[in-house]
């Protein structure tokens, strides 16, 4: 993305993607191969460090497969993987990697280890081998940025979804991360469990700086971010900013994918003849060229 | 639901207490010094002594006696059981006969000795759990076997294991509650039919409920490494086990404890002849 | 057929010392050909109100009744019960377990009795109302994409013939192609097979296109059982329970309060949207509404 000029941020490229190729080789019990996916498919980007990414596409797109080579938890067949300058193919600083970009999953249940919520979001600098004295600073610290530090006694069996999924977060936080990874967060949870987890990654990005990737179908969700990659059939489709991205509907229509509502309505308003003063890409922005509109019609 | 998703702590009972603040190290080699003192005592002040260290373990915990017997409740039929047998079992002096059923002298002592050390292991190692919570007992028992690790037992991937299965015992269960419910919905039928047809019913529930174990495994797998997990080797600790002066003092305690329980228990002062004129039991 | 509930409750623990009240004094009845929306943020009793319907629950106090009889009545027959009324619930494929296709839908049609020739033939009807060709029928129920395994797990409720058909959150974890797909596959299951429907959702844009009266539960409550015109106009109160009314909703009530009016009627789809905006763009009494919105 740092072909983008509008920005004032620091451009310094947190991840660096060249021509990334990975296959699911599916092998018999002789270790033939049955049937392999192409997943990634000759995937280039750069991500600034410091900005919200959205990933979008449908199921099979290749955008889970991709936010695992992130963080090194697959290697590319093909091409490299630079993450804050270090090759995801030198397995001497895999730690390092994992350590920088780190990743929350989809599902709350599945990714939680410890049986209070302290012990758990102890558990990555604990394996990174932080001295202990520094270990609860650091949890409390990232259980307060999420603000979960009241439940830090409590059984991670007792939390709302979106509390689970915060906490998640906080255990990534205490490794001290530049890039969040977040694979389809919200999948799992209820609006309001939705909301707890979006605000709590947009705070971490606006304040500290924290590079975003979020993977998520929803178009809301990715109309918030500064920058959206759109994945087809372990391609890159599209990219831009929202505004670049849904303003093209119809392209992104032959991929499965719709716009937001907003920008929807002022795509039909279009059709009849009503033309806004722009792509709107949330509801606030519709409502303002609706009524800027609606005044000039008098 | 709500009962189930209790079961993570086990039958921890959260209190202040000086058990509850011991090392949990203390708490398992003081647990396993008890049980083996119940089975070298073989005298009645013996178990005196066994019974004055259990009061004392049990009123220093604050945990109420009522909640360790409830604990009892699930093992009564296991103890009725020991003392049956060994009450009718038991070869030697007759005491009382219907027919082909004799009570020996010799079965009600074995009985009644087996019943008290049955009581005092149970209730004595429920004070541990009772004070303990499973991570720390987890931690306790990994830092305890530590030595074997040179004889090559993964010691370390062992307490992973036991700490990661209790965290999804009760994940589990509510998912066991969902799938039976879900295939009732289908009209299935887990309460009739003899075993053979209960067993071959249970195929719609453990059949999902394996493919969502393996499939929560494997997404926590990738999780712990996404955490940078990598065994033992580096590896710190938030809260690390140490000793402090009240642990040296319980060790103490426990190592006076069986040198006594091996004098009286063994009777090595002939303190039993006081109870028994005719010798040991 | 018709399902009532009359001043149900549900408290789990009842012993405990912070006994849980998951239903409290619950009265509604569904059926009898309606379309009905369940909403809930998790934790509002949404999924312990349908397991009363088909009696996987029992109340605590309160009656079930179906078609005017009480379904914990004695001798009841509540098998007879699931099969006319069919629960999906959440992540149906879950549930999948028989080596193929076929055999796991027709679990459900023989646990009722049928002889297998009748079983594999309500499969197979039920397989083609949910779209799965038969090539699929001796696959493994394993192999087959995520969209795919849910439209098999709901057929294994279809099979059963159901009157009233429980889904709880069919559309969770799919993609916005995939969500489409299911929905208007329930649509259809209500449209041409008369099946009444409960479509339980923590997402109103879900039921608002197809519900005919929805119901918002909050703490065990019922709220609101309403058209859904009436429950969107409360998005405010919504918002509160933890829940959002849809974007058009949402759109229409901002542009009202901005001054733009003359709409007539809710909207949910962009295209009825878009249609009322221009309406009320158009209308000389939207146009002077803004003008005074403007000052």
């Amino acid at each position: 993305m740092s072909t983008s000029a509008d920005s004032s941020r620091a451009a310094r490229d947190i991840l660096d993607a060249r021509d990334l190729t990975f296959r699911y080789v599916r092998r018999d019990e002789e270790g033939q191969v049955v049937q392999a996916t192409v997943a990634l498919d000759g995937v280039s980007f750069s991500i600034r460090a410091g900005d919200f990414i959205a990933i979008i596409g449908h199921n099979g797109s290749g955008k889970s497969t991709l936010a695992k080579h992130l963080n090194a938890l697959l290697l590319p067949d093909q091409g490299t993987l630079f993450v804050d300058g270090l090759d995801t193919h030198d397995a001497a600083k895999i730690l390092e990697i994992r350590r920088t970009a780190g990743m929350v999953f989809q599902n709350p249940d599945n990714q939680i280890i410890g049986q209070i919520v302290e012990e758990d979001v102890a558990f990555g600098p604990e394996n990174l081998g932080v001295p202990t004295e520094k270990i609860l600073t650091r949890v409390e610290n990232a259980l307060s940025r999420v603000d979960m530090l009241k439940k830090r006694h409590a059984s991670p069996n007792k939390l709302s979804g979106g509390q689970k999924q915060r906490v998640s977060i906080a255990g990534i936080l205490a490794m001290k991360p530049k890039v969040l990874i977040l694979d389809e967060p919200t999948a799992m949870l209820d609006p309001s469990g939705r909301q707890e987890v979006l605000s709590a990654v947009h705070a971490l990005n606006r304040d500290e700086g924290i590079t975003a990737i979020l993977i998520t179908h929803d178009m809301e969700e990715a109309a918030d971010a500064d920058r959206v990659i759109v994945m087809d059939r372990g391609k890159i489709a599209m990219t831009g900013t929202p505004r670049e991205i849904f303003s093209r509907s119809e392209e992104l229509a032959t991929l499965g994918l719709a716009v937001p509502f907003p920008t929807q309505v002022a795509d039909l308003l279009g059709k009849q003849g009503v033309s806004l003063p722009g792509t709107p890409i949330n509801r606030q922005e519709l409502v303002a060229m609706i009524l800027q509109t609606a005044s000039a019609f008098k | 639901m709500a009962m189930l998703k209790d079961i993570t702590l086990g039958q921890y009972y959260p209190a202040d207490s000086v058990i509850h603040r011991l090392d949990p190290r203390v708490k398992v080699v003081v647990t396993l010094g008890f049980i083996v003192s119940l089975f070298v005592i073989s005298t009645i002040p013996g178990y005196l002594l066994a019974a004055l260290f259990l009061w004392l373990w049990i009123r220093l915990s604050r945990v109420p006696l009522r909640f360790m017997l409830r604990g009892m409740k699930s093992v009564f039929f296991l103890l009725f059981m020991t003392v049956v047998f060994n009450l009718f079992l038991t070869p030697g002096e007759t005491l009382i006969s219907w027919g082909k059923l004799v009570i020996t002298k010799e079965g009600v002592r074995i009985a009644s000795l087996m019943a008290i050390r049955l009581v005092f292991l149970i209730l004595g190692s429920s004070v541990m759990t009772f004070t303990t919570t499973p991570t720390r007992l987890t931690d306790a028992l990994e830092s305890l076997m530590r030595p074997l690790t040179r004889l090559h037992v993964p010691v370390h991937e062992i307490a992973m294991m036991m700490s990661i299965a209790l965290r999804f015992i009760p994940i589990l269960m509510e998912e066991t509650d969902k799938i039976m419910k879900a295939q009732m919905a289908r009209g299935a039928d887990f309460e009739s039919g003899n075993i053979i047809k209960r067993a071959k019913n249970l195929i719609p529930l453990l059949v999902p409920l394996f493919i969502s174990a393996f499939r929560r495994a494997n997404d926590l797998a990738m999780a712990m490494e996404a955490r940078c997990y990598h065994g033992s080797e580096g590896r710190t600790r938030m809260k690390p086990l140490v000793y402090a002066r009240r642990d040296r003092a319980a060790y103490l305690l426990l190592l006076l404890y069986l040198v006594l329980s091996v004098v009286i228990g063994r009777d090595l002062l002939h303190l039993s002849s006081l109870f028994f004129p005719g010798g040991g039991v | 057929m018709l399902l009532r509930f009359d001043h149900v409750n549900c408290i789990y623990d009842p012993d405990a010392s912070e006994p849980v009240h998951a239903l409290t004094d619950v009265s509604l009845s569904v059926g009898g050909g309606e379309f009905v929306g369940l909403i809930g943020h998790t934790g509002s009793g949404k999924s312990t109100l349908v397991q009363h319907m088909n009696g996987l629950l029992r109340p605590t106090s309160g009656t079930v009744f179906a078609d005017d009889t009480d379904i914990w009545s004695d001798r009841y027959d509540r098998k007879a019960l699931r099969a006319r009324v069919g629960l999906v619930f959440q992540y149906p494929e879950h549930q999948l377990f028989e080596t193929d296709v076929l055999a796991d839908v027709c679990f459900g049609p023989r646990n009722l009795g049928r002889s297998r020739e009748d079983a594999e033939r309500d499969a197979k009807e039920a397989l083609s109302m949910v779209g799965i060709e038969e090539a699929l029928f001796s696959q493994s129920p394993f192999d087959l994409s995520g969209g795919q395994k849910r439209r098999v797990a709901i057929a294994g409720v279809l099979a059963m013939h159901p009157e009233i058909l429980i889904l709880d959150e069919p559309t969770a974890g799919l993609d916005p192609r995939r969500r489409e797909e299911i929905l208007s596959l329930i649509s259809e299951l209500h449209e041409t097979q008369h099946i009444s429907i409960v479509l339980v959702s923590h997402s109103m844009e879900d039921v608002a296109r197809y519900a005919d009266r929805i119901l918002v539960m909050d703490n065990g409550k019922v709220l609101y059982d309403d058209p859904p015109a009436a429950v969107f106009a409360r998005h405010r109160e919504l918002a509160a329970i933890g829940l959002r009314a849809p974007e058009a909703a949402l759109l229409l009530s901002e542009l009202s309060e901005a001054g733009l009016s003359g709409f007539d009627t809710y909207a949910v789809s962009a295209e009825d949207t878009a249609k009322e905006i221009l309406q009320a763009m158009h209308s000389p009494q939207g146009v002077a509404a803004d003008r005074e919105g403007a000052v």
